[in-house]
């Protein structure tokens, strides 16, 4: 019979469980106490000196005084301060994350961020030969990043021209494991040599499982591939026809976001299908423990979007469709027309039943106008997304949203596009 | 291939130089010892049991973020107090005691709260769901029932059943006489089966 006390030792030990070995965030000690030291003797003013210097530092005194006193008014009246956010509004949220910085068209390193303050504590640079990391994303313990990294950065299409944006398609993409390890010294970055050889141009957005033991793939045109970190053969599964066709592709059209998202027992992979006029048209189940073949058969549908209209407002998903780790929804943002004055068009976050593919609830998001959903808590009750905000909605921010109240993390980084939790 | 960068990364007290591992090595300084050695050798500590104490909070509160805190401020004031530490050797249940007390000083904080109508604490609010579906049902409605006793009574319990400590340890950890420690816990024990049987109801 299983007594009260037994009752509690589990459950205390299965809390105990949700901290991971090696989690444990940097301590951050005080400085040392200055130690004040008299010295007697050559270091002493002359006593003569003594009321001069008494008069100097008042005048001192009353100078920093005003000069404060004109800063901070000044300061209050430009902009509110960022604080560091609270426990309460930070429960459940991964303590560290990382985005991808500098220009579209050049380097590009890895900055590791506290979320509570948004002070940066970390800058990775790609090892050379490699000058550009591309895609990110993080396993389940807050500490595991997977970085690809290419030589240059793949021209954003539309920017450069097509020649361009060929130019540094052809070189091979690197994958490196970035560690966190907070309490213990800096993160540590590993290169892993993994199966195959991959030409930058053919990727298109990348996932670490849960678990941080499989990577998954999307390639171009509709192909997913999964490689086990542990060795052992990839897996890849491709959508038929789609090479011939070129009119609908897995995974993503843009060098940006996440375009793929694991549940917590890595059972299943989302992902988005594109047509090439109708954008996003479905978020689809890739079942994992299927033995790799067809895209098709190996997968199901469980949201599906009205194709773009002619000329119309884009009503499906503008950037990542996440599922949330219990596999029960789809959380991503719809867009919505521009209301005028405001030339920005407006965007909701909305979350899909996997069950029906319905619409199940639209997140409050306040001020911020969302842009894309960045990270979702194990059942959607929580999320992170990117967004703009203040006068004329031209602030890049990130905030939390829990139901309908937003939570804007201090600090956000200048580029929110590539950010992992 | 391993790549450190540490030129990057801002100096913080859990940095470890190579050779200095090991809470019990870097805790045989003597009380005259400055400040650097006493940054090392908290740091060593915190490196060999933040991750215990963390999860030792998180029974108690309820909520990562704040165990967290409540661990990093433990050893911030071991620290600042390291120089007055007679016996090195006593850090750990220093730093345990220390971290027992910031988990009763969070969760007096937040009563405070909640009598000023303030949002729930997250442990009993919007994190639920996900502490649910982390540790299981049966769990959480344990770990509820337990945040609802008394704090002396909670601490009894998990003392003892968490980290199996004997009851003049438990004395010896909460202050209290060993007679005290039996009749805290029965009285507890017998609280929660309560508890447990309400909510089953």
């Amino acid at each position: 019979m299983t007594t009260t006390g037994d009752r509690v030792r589990a459950a205390a030990r299965a809390a105990a469980d949700t901290v991971p070995p090696d989690s444990a965030p940097p301590l951050r000690l005080p400085a040392p106490p200055r130690r004040r030291r008299w010295r007697p003797g050559p270091g002493r003013l002359p006593q003569s000196l003594t009321p001069l210097a008494a008069a100097v530092g008042v005048i001192a005194v009353l100078a920093v005084s005003l000069a404060l006193t004109s800063s901070l008014a000044r300061h209050r009246a430009a902009a509110p301060r960022d604080r560091a956010l609270s426990a309460a509004e930070l429960s459940g949220v991964p303590r560290y994350y990382v985005a991808l910085s500098g220009p579209a068209d050049g380097a590009r390193s890895a900055v590791v961020r506290a979320t509570a303050t948004g002070r940066v504590l970390a800058t990775v640079t790609p090892p050379r030969p490699y000058g550009a990391f591309t895609f990110l994303s993080g396993a389940a313990d807050g500490r595991t990043f997977m970085l690809a990294a290419q030589r240059w950065w793949r021209i954003v299409p539309g920017t450069r021209g097509v020649s361009a944006q060929t130019r540094d398609n052809a070189t091979p993409v690197a994958f490196f494991l970035l560690r966190l390890r907070p309490g213990v010294g800096p993160p540590r970055l590993t290169a892993l040599h993994l199966p195959g050889r991959l030409l930058s141009g053919r990727l298109s957005g990348i996932a670490l499982s849960p678990d941080g033991r499989t990577l998954a793939l999307s390639l171009r045109v509709a192909e997913i591939r999964l490689i086990s970190l542990e060795g052992g053969p990839a897996r890849d599964w491709a959508w038929p026809g789609s090479a011939h066709s070129g009119q609908e592709w897995a995974g993503n059209a843009k060098p940006d976001g996440a375009p793929l998202s694991w549940t917590s027992n890595g059972q299943a992979l989302a992902f988005q299908m594109w047509t090439k006029s109708g954008g996003i048209t479905q978020v689809r189940l890739l079942d994992t423990r299927s033995a790799g073949g067809s895209l098709l058969t190996a997968s199901r549908p469980v949201v599906t979007f009205a194709p773009v209209r002619p000329g119309g407002v884009k009503t499906g998903p503008v950037g990542n469709t996440l599922i949330t780790p219990d596999g029960t929804r789809i959380v991503t943002v719809t867009q919505l027309a521009a209301q005028p004055p405001s030339p920005v068009p407006g965007g909701r976050v909305a979350e899909f039943s996997v069950r029906t593919g319905r619409v199940e609830r639209i997140a409050g998001t306040g001020r911020v106008v969302p842009w894309d959903v960045l990270w979702t808590s194990p059942s959607g009750r929580r999320l992170i997304v990117t967004g703009l905000a203040g006068a004329h909605s031209a602030r890049s921010v990130l905030a939390i949203l829990t139901g309908q109240h937003v939570t804007l993390l201090p600090g956000a980084p200048p580029e929110t596009d590539n950010v992992a939790w | 291939m391993d790549i450190d960068y540490s030129s990057r990364y801002p100096a913080h007290g859990g940095q470890v130089t190579p050779g200095s591992s090991g809470a019990g090595r870097a805790l045989r300084g003597t009380a005259e010892a400055g400040p650097a050695e006493g940054r090392q050798a908290v740091s060593a500590l915190y490196e060999a049991h933040a991750v215990g104490l963390i999860r030792l909070a998180v029974v108690m509160l309820g909520d990562r973020p704040a165990a967290e805190d409540v661990v990093q401020e433990a050893f911030c004031g071991l620290y600042r107090r390291w120089d007055q530490l007679a016996d090195k050797g006593k850090a750990l249940s220093y730093v345990r005691s220390a971290t027992m007390n910031g988990c009763r000083s969070e969760l007096r904080h937040r009563i405070r709260n909640e009598r000023r109508g303030s949002p729930p604490a997250p442990a009993t609010g919007a994190a639920s769901a996900e502490q649910a579906a982390l540790i299981g049902e049966e769990h959480h409605q344990v770990l509820s029932a337990l945040r609802r006793l008394p704090g002396r009574q909670r601490e009894a319990l998990v003392l003892r059943f968490y980290l199996d400590l004997t009851e003049p340890e438990i004395a010896a950890a909460m202050g209290i006489s060993h007679g005290t420690v039996k009749s805290t816990t029965s009285r507890a024990l017998a609280a929660l089966a309560r508890l447990l049987g309400e909510a089953a109801r």
